[in-house]
């Protein structure tokens, strides 16, 4: 898989504004040089084909850059690694950021089997990714075929159901569209959401377990009581039985955005609640290999 | 005779300590705040100013009063004069300065001697120091991503600020004006308060649903509450004076937990309006106050019934309260 022209040169810029903005955090910054204590250096790879590849890039930097302002305050690292051919990822990574291919995403599962990294699914709504094909160490951030389409059918006249939207402002929403607007001049997409959270998720696991062994971050992330604000109102959590993200998505009807399921209310827990949509525990055709 | 004795005393002394109680309401809606008198219930006076009122503070004395507005929809980088720490004459009710601070100011606390303001800049990753007498910038400091709750210890030591996205505490020392430790705490963590006796740092986490219990010395955490099965959305924090109570607003639940600080158990769950935010407590701690967002008024709560025993209509959308001694 070939960088496309305009991904190279959009990759190369940022790595320049990166190191711009590095010095000018260096120069400006009253460094407590008592906080960067050595820690755990979380690297993660981003496929560069496949998909809005540029989108999914901008969520995964976004992700990767306050994972290094938070790295200020606790020690460790956060690093981003393009990658450009799916079948040669460096073993170094602690996770690797699938694109929209059901064959690519599987090819990755199947080649980290044993643990080598975590794939961390942004962009693919197959079932079949969290079905027959599962495995223990592929992740979905990105929503599945089964909760968008009970999302239309609990959302009457949906032109399109998302996992975001850039202009959804509540629950903090509001903050995370605009860093990102400002960082990369555009909106966020359900695919740039998806990247940064897929980071955010995996560097909490890192600060928490104190290691970005993959293993550990697997450990951290299917634990019962984990659960990540991705900026949607409520607690989000990966279930254990096929390891998809519980989460609101945003159907458009009539040119709003509508929550999905509509709004909890405080008797109902948050975990029971998103799991209206998408395939329960009793139905799942998911069987972790271990 | 001794009952006698409790009850002159009590009725010749609360009217007095009642007449000068004034509480201050911030409202997000209709960008002012709503003056009431406590004797009363009433609201007396309503003070107009530029842009949405979110946190507010009165001075030590109580003679001044702060209040942090900005523009309805924040903008990265805007330079719109609403966007202040708008500082309030309580006699007079006159705004007698703005603090320019950051683009979207929102939490901050103030030094126990009146010197200081510590604000979080939520777009910058930063918290901002300021001198209240000059309204200058004397010290920016790298917390966690959107800063958000600002605490300063009762002596003033430490500045406890959290930040939402990054789930964490920043422990900065005034002394030096440099931060010293950083704590990873619940999901998005919005408001912290010290105990009175600066033992306890009480952290509430809005998506969590909890309120984490903090060693103030060693910051080794001590416990976490959980509030309605973590769906209560907690937001402020109040301690009660003698440190016997902590006061949690629930913006899901629509409730004021009464948490018992000796056992950290919730002793009452007391509904008091729609989505409270803030929360304050009364100088000899017989009432605690909330301000309802979606109800558009504040409760006022008998601390010993656990009951409202009042309410009163104020502005749109009210978000944070403070009450005078």
């Amino acid at each position: 898989m070939l960088l496309t022209p305009p991904l190279i040169r959009r990759l190369s810029i940022d790595r320049l504004t990166f190191l711009s903005t590095t010095l000018a955090f260096a120069v400006f910054r009253e460094f407590n040089t008592d906080a960067r204590l050595r820690g755990p250096v979380l690297r993660i790879g981003v496929l560069t084909a496949g998909g809005d590849a540029v989108a999914r890039h901008d969520g995964a930097l976004l992700g990767v850059e306050e994972a290094k302002h938070s790295a200020e305050l606790f020690g460790g690292d956060a690093e981003l690694i393009p990658i450009e051919n799916a079948a040669r990822v460096p073993a170094s990574l602690a996770a690797v950021i699938a694109n929209d291919s059901l064959e690519t995403t599987r090819m990755l599962a199947s080649r980290a089997a044993s643990g080598a990294h975590l794939i961390m699914n942004v962009d693919c709504t197959a079932d079949d990714l969290r079905g027959p094909s599962c495995a223990a160490f592929l992740f979905h951030v990105a929503p599945s075929d089964a909760m968008l389409r009970d999302a239309r059918a609990q959302a009457g006249g949906a032109t399109d159901v998302v996992a975001w939207d850039g202009a959804l402002t509540r629950f903090g929403a509001d903050t995370l569209n605009d860093r990102f607007r400002k960082r990369f001049n555009r909106s966020m997409t359900s695919a740039s959401w998806a990247a940064w959270f897929a980071v955010k998720a995996l560097w909490e696991s890192t600060l928490r377990m104190k290691s970005a062994e993959p293993h550990q971050l697997a450990d951290y992330l299917t634990r019962d009581t984990t659960q990540f604000d991705g900026h949607k109102g409520r607690p989000l959590s990966f279930r254990s039985w096929d390891h998809q993200l519980r989460q609101f998505v945003y159907a458009r009807v009539g040119g709003k955005l509508v929550d999905v399921p509509q709004s909890p209310t405080p008797e109902t827990t948050s975990r029971d609640f998103l799991d209206k949509l998408g395939t329960g525990a009793s139905a799942t055709t998911c069987h972790f290999r271990s | 005779m001794k009952a006698p004795i409790a009850f002159l005393l009590a009725a010749s002394l609360a009217p007095q300590a009642r007449a000068q109680a004034t509480a201050f309401v911030s409202n997000e809606g209709s960008h002012d705040v709503s003056v009431v008198d406590l004797a009363t219930r009433r609201v007396v006076a309503t003070i107009k100013l530029a842009g949405r009122a979110r946190g507010i503070h009165l001075s030590p004395d109580d003679r001044t009063l702060y209040v942090a507005t900005s523009e309805d929809k924040p903008r990265p980088g805007s330079t719109s004069k609403a966007n202040a720490i708008t500082v309030i004459d309580v006699a007079t009710r006159k705004i007698i300065a703005m603090h320019r601070i950051g683009s979207d100011p929102e939490q901050f606390a103030l030094t126990p001697d009146g010197r200081f303001i510590y604000a979080s800049n939520e777009d910058g990753g930063t918290a901002t120091a300021v001198d209240t007498r000059t309204g200058k910038d004397v010290a920016t400091l790298v917390v966690g991503i959107e800063p958000e709750g600002v605490a300063v210890s009762p002596d003033g030591r430490w500045i406890a600020v959290t930040a939402e996205t990054s789930n964490s505490l920043s422990i900065i020392d005034r002394k030096k004006n440099k931060v010293v430790d950083n704590l990873l705490v619940d999901l998005r963590p919005r408001a912290a308060a010290f105990s009175p006796d600066g033992a306890r740092l009480y952290v509430t986490a809005e998506i969590s649903g909890t309120v984490s219990v903090i060693d103030a010395k060693t910051h080794a955490l001590i416990k976490t509450i959980v509030l309605n099965r973590g769906e209560a959305k907690p937001v402020g924090v109040v301690v009660s004076p003698d440190g016997r109570r902590v006061y949690v607003v629930g913006g899901a639940t629509g409730a004021l937990y009464a948490i018992d600080a000796a056992s950290n158990a919730v002793v009452a769950t007391i509904p008091v309006g729609k989505r409270p935010w803030g929360v304050a407590v009364s100088a000899d701690g017989k009432f605690v106050y909330t301000a309802n967002g979606m109800s558009n008024d504040m409760a006022i709560v008998d601390a010993a019934a656990n009951k409202v025993v009042g309410r009163v209509g104020v502005g749109q959308r009210p978000w944070g309260i403070v009450v005078s001694r």
